[in-house]
């Protein structure tokens, strides 16, 4: 699979790399006989589906009600906590690629990520900031001295830190011997021998995380958290299975997702559940003042009410509690005994 | 001097017990009366574990609003079954139920049961129309390492017992730390609340305007629906129109915490006339989006 996407209808499709598709899936959407019976809880999810209506009978196609926008959302049933919990995932658009014409500055175009490794404690780290350069040792390295991963032999078998190593006659970075140097689409480094050959000297492998928002930022562009991530088995080589070309002598730029902020709203709506001895009290706690009272309710047996709070704004820093007033038992209020069919106490 | 600092220090450990005496006896949640011999509260941790003598499902409940059914079985209002030993006080654990059945000779026709007692520690005394009694079955209960693993499904009642460590067996009130039964009371439910964004009544369900995201998981409806969620614990669907999803790893759409969204995996579901009766399999709780 290269890509995968949503048409207006629900289908799933899957893209593979020859150019062809298929429906894999559909999306199908729910409509209710008694909306009013949904509870919202945390993250825009409702509850009570199976309450507020024939849970079969209601189910929709997409088209025969409306559609399906892929890559869009509806900003008004975005709750602030589900807009808080999407900013620890990663997002990882395709930026636009700029031209540097430095052989060793490398962009990604597909989803894979390069492997670097930081020397000094050998821990690895994902990257798609590809501004390599060679250092005083021969390695590949990134702006902080981590080394990029990949096959580092003529033969193309042995993975690991790539390098020119500095007592080859062709090593760029070898006084007075510099040769050029030279990235392909499928990441092999190809140099040119004093004869006017050229010869490879290894190869940069990627990485692709079939979670990639779970990687963690590391700061600098670099990630962490990658087992946590589902990395693919093996490093591959670029231009397969989806992990991309290397192009080289560019530079990918951030990809910018846009920023995503909630309408300005006024007025909460405190939706309760549950069972008070006798009422509750609501209180309000707007900034840093005193806890104010907005109302009482009752709730029998599994009880519902609803509070609605018109001065609060959805910018405000805002805190509500439910405080209970309840009946404590005493002891042998009730005699004990019970009789399952004649209503005899036995004391 | 010395000797005033030893009674000071004497003094602040009996406050400390006199203390810790205090929070401990206030295990009990707020209750309220409930003039039934088989209302039910345990005073002190543990659950009771019901049974769903259809789907064989067992739920963990604080709440002992219990009633005997007309086959004696002590009962909730779904008529889940409360567990407990099944004859007498010891031996095997399952249905509680109260009725005339005697451990000591099952095969003697008792005359007609006239009442029960259930005793603070579970056991169920039962008396006959000539006044003999015996202990018919005693309720059992449940605790767990992990409680806050357990998803309440209703007042007071909670599924994900597996996940939520329970203990390897059925333990009697009172002992291992457990609280005892107390009749006639209901264990009141604290108060849930939540809060919505969006003012007035009812759910939003006007059609907002479409914001791009540029993340192709992020889906949004144009006009009426909800997409069905499922979540893979305990299997019970939410429905929202806030779609931020994500991918996962097997290929599933899920939300921000792994909820998966529901739809067919039938590329070819039909079009139209029967959508109803297909669907009712299509969004079964099994169906995922690949």
């Amino acid at each position: 699979m290269v890509a995968f996407g949503i048409d207006w209808t629900g289908n799933a499709l899957v893209h593979l790399a020859d150019g062809s598709s298929f429906v894999r899936s559909r999306i199908v959407l729910h409509s209710f006989h008694r909306p009013d019976l949904l509870l919202q809880t945390r993250l825009g999810l409702f509850t009570g589906v199976e309450d507020a209506g024939p849970f079969p009978s209601q189910t929709l196609l997409p088209e025969r009600k409306g559609r399906i926008h892929q890559g869009a959302v509806e900003l008004i049933n975005v709750t602030r906590d589900l807009l808080v919990l999407r900013r620890q995932f990663q997002f990882f658009p395709q930026g636009a690629l700029r031209r540097t014409g430095k052989p060793t500055d490398l962009a990604i175009a597909g989803t894979g990520f390069y492997i670097v490794r930081e020397p000094k404690v050998n821990s690895f780290f994902a990257t798609r900031h590809g501004r390599f350069h060679f250092d005083g040792n021969g390695y590949l390295v990134t702006s902080n001295g981590r080394r990029v991963q990949g096959y580092n032999d003529d033969a193309l078998r042995e993975v690991g830190d790539i390098r020119l190593e500095d007592d080859r006659s062709d090593s760029p970075t070898r006084r007075g011997t510099a040769r050029l140097v030279q990235f392909d689409a499928e990441g092999r480094l190809s140099v040119n021998q004093p004869d006017g050959t050229v010869a490879t000297r290894g190869q940069i492998l990627l990485r692709t995380f079939a979670e990639s928002y779970a990687l963690r930022p590391a700061g600098g562009g670099y990630f962490t958290n990658l087992l946590a991530a589902r990395p693919s088995a093996i490093l591959m080589s670029p231009g397969t299975r989806g992990a991309g070309r290397i192009v080289a002598g560019a530079v990918e730029m951030p990809g910018r997702l846009p920023r995503l902020a909630l309408p300005p709203r006024k007025g909460t709506r405190l939706q309760l559940s549950g069972e008070c001895g006798t009422r509750c009290t609501i209180e309000v706690l707007r900034g840093f003042k005193k806890w104010k009272s907005l109302g009482t309710v009752t709730l029998g047996y599994n009880g519902e009410a609803e509070l609605v709070d018109r001065w609060a704004k959805d910018d405000k820093s805002l805190s509500y509690r439910v405080t209970t007033e309840t009946v404590t038992v005493d002891e042998g209020a009730v005699p004990f005994g019970y009789s399952p069919h004649y209503g005899e106490s036995l004391d | 001097m010395k000797k005033r600092r030893i009674l000071r220090m004497i003094f602040l450990a009996l406050l400390v017990l006199a203390a810790a005496r205090l929070v401990h006896s206030k295990c009990l949640a707020a209750t309220r009366l409930a003039n039934s011999g088989t209302a039910l509260a345990i005073d002190g941790p543990g659950w009771f574990v019901v049974r769903d003598p259809v789907y064989y499902e067992l739920f963990a409940s604080r709440r002992g609003d219990f009633f005997l059914n007309e086959s004696g079985f002590l009962v909730d209002d779904r008529g889940h079954r409360v567990q407990g030993f099944l004859n007498g006080t010891s031996g095997e654990v399952g249905d509680v139920r109260i009725d005339s059945w005697s451990p000591i000779d099952p095969n003697h026709e008792w005359e007609a049961l006239v009442g029960f007692v259930i005793q603070p520690n579970g056991i169920v005394t039962v008396r006959f129309g000539d006044g003999r009694e015996f202990e018919r079955t005693q309720i059992l209960l449940q605790n767990f390492n992990m409680p806050e693993e357990l998803v309440r499904i209703g007042p007071g009642k909670f599924t994900g017992l597996e996940r939520a460590q329970p203990y390897p067996n059925l333990i009697p009130p009172g002992s291992h730390g457990l609280g005892l039964l107390r009749t006639n009371v209901i264990e009141i439910e604290e108060v849930r609340w939540s809060v919505a964004l969006t003012p007035g009544r009812g759910i939003t369900t006007a059609q907002g305007a479409m914001t791009s995201t540029g993340q192709p998981t992020d889906i949004a409806i144009k006009g009426d629906g909800f997409f069905i969620l499922r979540d893979t614990n305990t299997s019970v669907l939410f429905a929202t129109r806030a779609g931020f999803f994500l991918r996962d790893g097997d290929g599933h759409l899920i939300n921000y915490v792994g909820m998966r969204v529901q739809g067919w995996t039938d590329p070819t579901p039909p079009l139209s006339g029967t959508c109803a009766s297909t669907a009712r399999a299509d969004l079964h709780p099994q169906t995922r989006m690949r």
